[in-house]
């Protein structure tokens, strides 16, 4: 170890005593405990260091670049400090010689820098406009696989304009999703990221950097799916009491995957309480309290709104009550991986949970605990078998996916739907 | 001068100033660079207002077209009545030039023309407030109020800040008037008009700043002219590098 | 020939009537410069604490994966606040509580060129930092409680016992809980971005956050216009701006950053205020009437780039007074005098210049375009230039030195390698590519705390062992010193290196906690093992502050052997500074009076006293200095400003003008004929104060 350790003249003599050793060991433990960290394997499905495209690969490259470079600096002054530091202790009473400055030293000092940052601003630059003009050239293209993505308090609405929900009714609309991305493989996909409320930032580490979703701003964002797999992605813009809860995955597909899950939104659910009054599927009368907000896709739940001029959520200025928006289309419910955004994994007793302590799982959510608000037991029960009924008899397309990165799937824990709820707010 | 002061109590240096302007002041010692220090913090003060004005006026720029690109009216071009706005704004420049007599006044120990100079500046000042007033509730019967449209409240804010500055300053003037009512202002006190003229002036040369990028310069015809002019111009001027920047050989 | 001997070698005794007047009345009515440092530095030091205790809590939160400490409303409150209160409260008024003390003392001066505003911008500053901290100190109860109840719940199972949880969260006194305050505690982040901060999306606590900005927005500009006066115009004789010490240099621009940069987030509040109050949409692009989306034409990027022509800037004046500092403690214990003055001076006013020129940096991810965003990148790496050439010049001081490492020259050292890091992970985010992915990431935490805990922290607390003596005639105890370094520097790396990890591995800020599947464990666990540490070299800094409060000693005028003015007059200083306004002639005035001088009189000592300078050598205006000092040295008096409550009562009329405002909402109404009556009061407090201030003799 290095001993910056101070030495002192005169009234106080130097300090080596108890403290300073126990600082060391302490700054020792420390150490061991960084490297041992340093070996572990910890899976990190959002590293920002582990490009699965050219374009992360891009962004690796200029890391890397600015890292080394970073670093050789820094081993530089830091060495410089240490050697000055230790060799001009002062060790007598003379006055060292009092020098006030080199020109020839400080213009070296002055170019140097400007060097390096020269030569670190050129692939900078280039790299920037490349990115801009992949995106320009994927928005002219008709090859483009469009995304729109409408951030909200807290999640994620997902449409795709090229792609009706009803090929015979152009009426429908695109198909419409929420937290999670499907995109076929090999698809240069451009998402168009606008938001209604407040600001969000769309980002998948392995795939892209990050790009705002600004109200009144239609931004823009592209990259290239190389590989198959899921990729988490999350909001990386603080954006109100759940921000923590605001994941999202993009799922990768091969091309045949992709156009069996499109089928498979298209085709109206199996479950069906009422088949015989309607030519559409019913969902159950427990149901009814969710259509105002919730839609599900070849059912008679269509009232819920979509898109971006709808209201999307917001607190009454005069009464601070929230006053909630449309919430997200529940479409092929089964098949998500997550229920809340990324806050529990899809499984019934989540479902339950979710159902029944909505505002302790997630704070802040807009959608009202109607457990709380009378539904039964029973009710529940019921509306849990049938958001989980909503996937396709054979099994969701993409479910036996792999994921693309070296990282492993998180896994996100379940939690026991009939624990003590805690004190009833009214 | 041959006396070595070593050992000897000092002046006051540094303290006291905020007081007395120092200028003629022989028991106050002259400033390092040799101007008043009050005068010295009314032109640092002005400098801090050019950053606040200059952040409304930025503001209102940027979104000058917005509520003509989305159909939002009232709309600035239809609702200004210039020549109305180019007297009262004729008014706020002659009450400079009494500004500037009643400095010379005070200066020259003329104590009733400094009243009459002061006293006329402050009427002027109130007929340019009046004015505005009379704009406003105009404005408003017309519909353009401070939540009608982007536009009305970027103007009220913008030009009702100014209108604030000019009210102050209108009792800054009173309140010299009053002292000087009641035992005059003496020529070695003339920084204190000096100051309030200071301000005076700079609050008449915003208005100018203000009259013309709000008032006089033309506004977009319709929505597809104000989406050429949308906000953020002021980082488009950046984009005029672009065609430099995309012919390097990167 | 007029000769002038320097300054307190041959002080003569006090005068009686000018001995320093004790007493609570006297503080408040001070305008005495040194006082209003201790008041500010004492404010600073608790709000210190209490920032502190907000990042502790936010540690222990993100200590392990699912944490349930507080819940995301808390946390949300706990960042914001910890963010405020380390910038407006602790960085700026500690660095402005050095100003206070170091800079009338350093250029000669008996005062500040306006010393009832001075006195005025610290009211101010403590009427904005109450406004900010109602809320906190209303929520205390009920955040003690909450924690309380989750240690208790995860220590044993189950939940609080009754006793404890009939407190309710409450403070014990009735008429206190009637207040709605504990909601109102800001919650948005430092930097408040729209439209999370509009009626739609927020409650009243945005209120509270903007108009306690503005107050203290007043407070930084009244005193930065005071810096700049008392700089330019009450120097000492024959002190030329390049013999200016380093660090009143710093102050100067540190203050011409203020008076330029505070306007623009001050009409931003405004403008945040009208959209909030006033019904207008500046920053929210869509209106909500009755649940329907109404486009508004506002822009929230404005407030994007109105706060950051603000917030780059104010980095700058956050890190130009640490600066400052360390060019001043790192040239007295190296022996050696500063390397490259004029260099060092540039550097300070080239960054403070490229600051207005880079705001958009923290913006690249809003999808600017190309073009600018490049031309933003660059403007960026060019400020590295001057900071680079600082820290190696003050290498250069350091080499061929007698280098002592005392404690504040071991934090001076530390700020100098700790901020190398600050600078080159700044330099990372100035790559566009690279800053997308780095972008509202941990990465971005750690590297502003090693910028601002590493730089502004470690440079004020150096400052706090250096002029700690100037102030109150005792060293700090040195062994102490060493161990609050070392523990701080231990747990500061701690803490703060393992986030660029966090920010590597994709951890964004303002999180309030995370899931197990996202493996940031075990980085988070030794950060907050960081954050214990410091904590604990706080409460070794509070022993030593007692441990000194104690000790009887004396160090005398000068116990560093420091070159500039303020060390030569006696410790604690006279409440007149200088009893003969000092003569400059060098630029480490006291360094070469007491070497340069002996090695020009071939060693004899004696010859200083007698040493002296020929009047008729200065420039016109000193000689005329010197004619009127004269003149009043004959009545014998030295003239000091007089005590007044006019700025007192000020910044009490501007704390009611605000809070009358922030109390008339639905729940409580103290209005008459549609006129709140606590802000109807305020304002005239205020209106009498600036009148009975301007008729108010100075003295």
């Amino acid at each position: 170890m290095i001993r910056l350790g101070p030495r002192q003249e005169g009234q106080s003599a130097p300090p080596r005593g108890r403290w300073p050793r126990a600082a060391a060991v302490l700054a020792l433990a420390a150490v061991v405990l960084v490297l041992s960290g340093c070996t572990a394997e910890i899976a990190q499905p959002f590293s920002t260091i582990a490009p699965q495209n050219e374009k992360t690969e891009d962004i690796q490259n200029l890391y890397k670049i600015t890292f080394w470079a970073s670093l050789v600096v820094f081993i530089g002054v830091q060495v410089a400090i240490g050697y000055t530091a230790l060799r001009f202790r002062r060790r007598n009473e003379d006055r060292p010689e009092q020098v006030h400055g080199s020109r020839k030293l400080e213009i070296a000092w002055t170019i140097i820098p400007a060097v390096i940052l020269l030569v670190l601003f050129i692939p900078t630059a280039q790299t920037i406009f490349d990115h801009a003009n992949d995106a320009d050239r994927a928005a002219a293209s008709d090859e483009t696989f469009r995304v729109n993505v409408i951030g909200k308090q807290w999640w994620w609405e997902i449409s795709y304009p090229d792609i009706p929900a009803n090929p015979d009714d152009p009426e429908a609309g695109p198909i419409v999703t929420a937290n999670e991305v499907f995109v076929p493989v090999g698809a240069n996909v451009l998402f168009s990221l606008a938001s209604n409320n407040v600001i969000h930032s769309f980002w998948v580490p392995q795939l892209s950097g990050k790009m705002d979703l600004i109200p009144g701003h239609d931004n823009k964002m592209q990259f290239v799916a190389e590989k198959p797999g899921e990729y988490w992605g999350e909001c990386a813009e603080f954006c109100g009491a759940s921000h923590a809860w605001m994941r999202f995955k993009v799922n990768v597909l091969p091309r045949e995957e992709f156009d069996a899950w499109v089928a498979a939104w298209r085709t109206p659910p199996a479950f069906d309480a009422n088949a015989e009054t309607a030519d559409v599927a019913e969902a159950p009368p427990a149901f009814g309290a969710c259509i105002a907000c919730h839609r599900v896709s070849g059912t008679n739940a269509q009232v819920a709104g979509q898109g971006i001029a709808q209201n999307p959520g917001y607190v009454d200025p005069a009464t601070g009550e929230p006053v909630p928006g449309p919430g997200p289309n529940l479409t092929l419910m089964g098949c998500r991986d997550t229920i809340g955004a990324g806050i529990l994994e899809n499984t019934p007793e989540n479902m339950e949970t979710w159902l029944k302590r909505t505002d302790e799982v997630k704070e802040g959510v807009y959608m009202p605990n109607y457990y709380k608000q009378g539904l039964t037991d029973e009710q529940i029960a019921e509306l849990v078998d049938y958001l989980e009924s909503l996937r396709p008899a054979d099994g969701c397309p993409g479910d036996d996916l792999l994921v693309g990165s070296e990282v492993a799937a998180p896994v996100i824990e379940a939690q026991d739907p009939n624990e003590d709820p805690g004190e009833d707010p009214q | 001068m041959a006396t070595a002061i070593e050992l000897q109590p000092e002046t006051a240096h540094g303290a006291g100033h905020d007081a007395h302007g120092g200028q003629g002041h022989a028991d106050h010692p002259p400033t390092s660079t040799g101007l008043n220090s009050r005068k010295m913090l009314m032109w640092l003060f002005l400098t801090s207002d050019t950053m606040f004005f200059g952040t409304l006026i930025a503001t209102y720029m940027s979104y000058r077209n917005r509520s003509i690109e989305l159909g939002m009216p009232p709309y600035p071009n239809e609702i200004f009545d210039i020549p109305y706005t180019s007297v009262s704004a004729f008014v706020l420049l002659m009450s400079s030039l009494t500004m500037v007599l009643a400095l010379s006044a005070v200066q020259r120990g003329d104590n009733r023309g400094l009243r009459i100079w002061i006293a006329a500046t402050a009427l002027l000042g109130a007929i340019f407030v009046g004015g505005q007033f009379f704009e406003f509730t105009t404005f408003a019967k017309e519909g353009l109020t401070l939540d009608s449209n982007i536009f009305g409240s970027s103007f009220y804010v913008l030009t009702g800040f100014h209108g604030a500055h000019v009210t102050i300053g209108i009792v800054w003037l009173l309140s010299l008037l009053v002292v000087s009512l009641r035992g005059g202002i003496p020529a070695e006190k003339a920084a204190d008009v000096e100051i309030a003229g200071l301000y005076w002036h700079f609050v008449d040369i915003v208005w100018i700043v203000i009259f013309t990028l709000v008032y006089l310069i033309p506004y977009a015809d319709g929505p597809e002219e104000a989406v050429e002019a949308a906000p953020e111009a002021f980082l488009r001027v950046l984009t005029l590098g672009d065609r430099l920047l995309t012919a390097l050989p990167f | 020939m007029a000769s002038i001997a320097h300054p307190g070698i041959h002080a003569p005794a006090i005068p009686r009537e000018q001995a320093a007047p004790s007493g609570l009345w006297s503080w408040l009515t001070t305008v005495d410069h040194k006082r209003i440092a201790v008041l500010y530095g004492v404010t600073a030091f608790i709000f210190f604490l209490v920032g502190g205790l907000e990042a502790l809590l936010i540690r222990v939160q993100l200590m392990r994966p699912e944490n349930n400490v507080v819940d995301a409303q808390r946390y949300n409150e706990l960042f914001t606040m910890h963010g405020t209160t380390m910038i407006f409260l602790v960085v700026m008024p500690l660095s402005v509580a050095l100003f206070n003390l170091v800079v009338p003392l350093q250029i000669g001066a008996r005062d500040v060129a306006f010393p009832r505003l001075n006195a005025f911008s610290y009211w101010t500053f403590l009427a904005g930092a109450a406004i900010l901290n109602i809320p906190v100190l209303f929520a205390l109860p009920e955040i003690f409680l909450s924690i309380a109840g989750t240690a208790w719940t995860n220590l044993f199972g189950a939940g609080l016992p009754d006793a404890l949880q009939a407190l309710g969260g409450r403070w014990p006194f009735p008429w206190f809980n009637g207040w709605p305050f504990a909601r109102y505690v800001p919650d948005q982040g430092w930097y408040g971005y729209a439209p999370l901060t509009e009626r739609f999306f927020s409650g009243r606590e945005i209120d509270f956050w903007a108009l306690g900005l503005q107050i203290l927005g007043v407070a930084s500009m009244a005193g930065a216009f005071n810096f700049i006066v008392t700089i330019l115009n009450l120097r000492a004789p024959g002190m030329t701006m390049m013999r200016l010490p380093i660090f009143s240099w710093s102050t100067l621009i540190t203050s011409i950053l203020i008076i330029m940069a505070f306007p623009v987030i001050t009409i931003a509040l405004v403008f945040l205020s009208f959209d909030r109050l006033g019904g207008t949409m500046f920053y929210g692009a869509f209106n909500l009437v009755e649940g329907t989306l109404v486009t508004s034409g506002g822009d929230p990027r404005l407030w994007q780039h109105l706060f950051w022509i603000f917030g780059h800037p104010e980095v700058y004046i956050l890190i130009l007074p640490a600066f400052g500092l360390v060019s001043e403690i790192i040239p007295v214990f190296s022996r050696k005098p500063l390397f490259g003055y004029a260099v060092m001076v540039y550097a300070i006013a080239a960054i403070a210049f490229l600051g207005f020129g880079v705001w958009v940096h923290h913006m690249f991810t809003t999808g600017l375009g190309a073009t600018p965003t490049a031309a933003f990148a660059a403007a960026t790496m060019l400020i590295a230039i001057p900071t680079g050439v600082k820290i190696l010049n003050w290498t250069a001081t350091m080499w061929g030195g007698a280098l002592t490492f005392t404690t504040p020259m071991l934090f001076a050292v530390g700020l100098v390698s700790q901020f190398v890091i600050g600078g080159l992970s700044g330099v990372m985010h100035a790559v566009v590519p690279v800053d997308t992915q780095q972008n509202d990431t941990y990465f971005v935490v750690a590297h502003f705390h090693y910028v601002l805990f590493g730089g502004s922290i470690f440079a004020l607390l150096g400052a706090l062992y250096f002029y700690w003596p100037k102030v109150f005639g005792k060293l700090l105890d040195e062994r102490i010193g060493k161990i609050h370094f070392w523990l701080t520097f231990i747990g500061f790396n701690m803490t703060f290196f393992p986030m660029h990890f966090l920010g590597l591995a994709g951890m964004p800020r303002r999180y309030s906690t995370y899931g197990w599947e996202s493996g940031w464990w075990f980085w988070n666990v030794i950060s907050t093992l960081g954050a214990l540490l410091i904590a604990a070299s706080v409460l070794v800094f509070l022993l030593n502050v007692l441990r000194t409060a104690q000790s009887k000693q004396n160090v005398g005028a000068n116990p560093w052997d420091a070159p500039t003015l303020e060390w030569a007059i006696p410790s604690p200083p006279p409440v007149y500074n200088f009893r003969i306004v000092p003569l400059v002639t060098h630029r480490d005035q006291l360094w070469h009076d007491k070497y340069d001088r002996i090695a020009e009189s071939h060693g004899r000592p004696d010859d200083v006293a007698d040493a002296i300078v020929e009047v008729d050598q200065l420039p016109e205006r000193s000689r005329l200095g010197v004619a009127v000092a004269e003149a009043q040295a004959e009545e014998g008096n030295i003239h000091l400003p007089n005590p007044s409550f006019y700025p007192l009562l000020c910044g009490l009329g501007l704390f009611l003008l605000a809070f009358g405002i922030l109390i008339n909402n639905p729940h409580i109404q103290l209005g008459f004929l549609g006129i709140p009556i606590v802000s109807a009061l305020g304002f005239l407090l205020l209106v009498i104060s600036i009148y009975g201030w301007s008729f108010e003799p100075a003295g």
